[in-house]
């Protein structure tokens, strides 16, 4: 299998609550898998880590040969890791234009004295990004509304802008943290469909935290349950469904009720 | 890289056209408007580049500095010392060496070369005393930058009460040419006349040189702000967290920032100094910081026209209402004259703005954005 990102043995506690423990994925190219728990399982902190929002304690991340952890989240994000946000944060007085702009600016070449001077070369990229930024914005079906600003978008479209952001950045691997909240249901479907478009139509391999289970069982062709940082199963989502332990973790059994 | 001459000329363009206005300012409406209204527009002129300076921090990357006179006071000082004593290296005096360009009419003779070596000696030290903030400003950045909103406010009030006292306890200024020709250049960057401020400055201020860079502050920041650079430094504003997933250096592009406000800081500084004759520290402390923040969340947080229009206004109503009020006081008897109006009215004008518009005037648009606007609707 040709490992793309690798994470092992993944841990990091706040203060005396450990948060993630012993962590560890495999995302081979072109992988679309996703990452379950109940609320508070730790699986937006395995996001943090990965993208050095926080530093891990012990374990390392690597993207092919390139080791992760302990780089800043720009230059993870340069490496080619990119991800959404579970609330949204996306630049909410800028329009969706340049939301999607200041994604595709990481891969732009000129000064700020090319800038300034408004040199051939400030031009000439300044094009390329406006191309690809319409580009993207025609793949999420936000042409529309691309001279609007981010706050006063729609919820669904907000998290679709969100993705193409982080794909403006021309990422590797897409972490998408809940894609489909807030959505309605035929939202939710057509977001089916959209993933795995995006995975074929930018290439990129994908690790999605959800918790809409007709969206997860659907598309992810792994999925790796998470409950107080403890993965407790891996597997496809039929051995995953069928598993005691995730029942029991979502469903609770009277020992845990118990508790 | 390639670079035509057509390119070339589209590129500077703006600025021809900036510096063909000043020319008109200073050939034409100088003479006509007298010394008052020359000074008004000299003053103007140095509060737009300090507040467009300003908002590419406080706007652009949404960090909060109040020090904004502290890099003011050192372009000025090293501008100043660099014409004064530089000028009495070059010439044997601190008289106005210029052209036609550096002449205030009434004066006394117009007659002269357009430009001549005092000018040169005033744009290098103008330049100079930018380079000088902008070094002043990385060295403040680099560390403090790292710091988020309120701390990073006092740690830019720190440097700029650092940077009066620093001044202030400077040696006494040199003014015998003897004196001064005897010195080396390092200890008479020293002799910035301590608590007595830094006087006898020649008058190179003129409309002319003043609208020229204030010309090229507004190129350039409008030119950031239209550019991918623009657009970063926004996203820090926005959303520090999500710039960084988006693969924005937040930290390196906040120093840059901050240091290219500081440059502008320091140009306006050293028009300053040149437009009065002299530089004071204490004059240059936390309340003219103040006035240019005023400016900037009048004018609206990251808009560059926005700045610039309340810097002209709030330039422009201290005159009108000194005016006004000694004329209302001619005609009221003396224990009921009214007193200085202006810090009411600015206290006032700012706590209606931050009910009513909190973003200010224009928040992060340009003007000519609204008009886009406004036929966008009407067209649909």
């Amino acid at each position: 299998m040709d490992a793309l990102l690798e994470i092992r043995d993944l841990s990091i506690a706040f203060g005396g609550l450990k948060a993630v423990q012993d962590f560890s994925l495999t995302l081979a190219r072109g992988d679309l898998q996703g990452l379950i728990g109940p609320n508070g399982a730790g699986k937006t902190t395995v996001f943090n880590l990965v993208t050095g929002v926080y530093r891990p304690q012990v374990g390392t991340v690597r993207l092919g040969s390139r080791v992760l952890n302990g780089l800043r989240p720009h230059q993870i994000a340069a490496a080619g890791v990119a991800r959404t946000f579970q609330a949204s944060r996306l630049f909410a007085d800028l329009t969706v234009r340049d939301n999607v702009r200041i994604g595709c600016q990481l891969r732009a070449t000129h000064g700020l004295w090319a800038t300034v001077w408004r040199t051939t070369r400030h031009v000439a990229d300044e094009a390329r990004i406006r191309d690809r930024c319409e580009q993207l914005l025609a793949t999420f079906g936000l042409t529309k509304r691309r001279g609007e600003l981010a706050r006063n978008l729609p919820y669904g479209d907000q998290r679709r802008l969100e993705m193409a952001r982080a794909l403006a950045t021309d990422p590797q691997v897409l972490l998408l943290d809940e894609p489909a909240a807030g959505m309605n249901p035929p939202e939710k479907l057509a977001l089916r469909e959209l993933i795995r478009s995006v995975r074929r139509q930018f290439d990129v391999t994908i690790l999605l935290i959800e918790h809409d289970m007709g969206v997860v069982m659907d598309i992810c062709e792994r999925i790796t349950v998470l409950d107080y940082g403890v993965t407790i199963a891996v597997g496809t989502p039929q051995e995953v469904q069928r598993d005691a332990r995730v029942i029991a973790a979502y469903l609770g059994t009277p020992e845990t009720e118990a508790r | 890289m390639r670079l035509g001459v057509g390119t070339l000329l589209r590129n500077l363009a703006p600025l021809v056209v900036g510096v063909a206005l000043a020319s008109i300012l200073h050939f034409w409406i100088q003479p006509a408007s007298g010394a008052f209204a020359t000074k008004v527009l000299v003053d103007i002129g140095i509060n737009v580049i300090l507040a467009v300076s300003l908002t590419l921090v406080n706007g652009f990357t949404g960090q909060f500095s109040i020090g904004h006179a502290g890099f003011m006071c050192v372009g000025g000082y090293v501008a100043a010392a660099v014409t004064y004593y530089g000028s009495h290296r070059l010439y044997g005096d601190a008289f106005l060496h210029g052209g036609v360009l550096s002449w205030t009419a009434g004066q006394g003779g117009v007659a002269g070369p357009l430009l001549a070596g005092g000018d040169l000696l005033f744009v290098v030290a103008c330049l100079l005393g930018g380079l000088a903030a902008a070094v002043a400003g990385y060295v403040v950045g680099l560390p403090s930058l790292r710091l988020r909103g309120d701390y990073l406010a006092i740690v830019t009030l720190g440097f700029g009460e650092i940077v009066r006292v620093l001044f202030q306890s400077t040696q006494p200024q040199l003014f015998l040419a003897g004196e001064i020709q005897s010195q080396s250049t390092w200890r008479l960057g020293t002799m910035l006349g301590g608590a007595l401020g830094f006087t006898s400055v020649p008058f190179y201020s003129t409309l002319f040189w003043v609208y020229a860079f204030v010309a090229l502050t507004l190129l350039a920041t409008y030119r950031i702000k239209q550019s991918g650079y623009g657009r970063a430094f926004l996203s820090i504003r926005e959303d520090e967290v999500a710039a960084e997933a988006m693969g924005v250096h937040t930290t390196r592009l906040k120093v840059r920032a901050f240091v290219l406000s500081s440059f502008f800081a320091g140009l306006a500084g050293a028009l300053f100094a040149h437009s009065i004759g002299s530089i004071n520290a204490g004059e240059l402390g936390f309340q003219k910081s103040f006035d240019v923040i005023i400016m900037v969340v009048l004018g609206g947080m990251g808009s560059i026209s926005g700045s610039t229009l309340a810097a002209i206004i709030l330039t422009i109503l201290p005159e009108v209402l000194r005016t006004a009020t000694e004329h209302v006081n001619r005609y009221l008897p003396e224990s009921y004259a009214l007193p200085d109006l202006r810090m009411i009215i600015y206290s006032l004008a700012l706590i209606v703005m931050m009910i009513v518009r909190p973003q200010g005037l224009f928040g992060l648009h340009e003007i000519w954005d609204f008009r886009k606007k406004a036929r966008r609707h009407e067209g649909t």
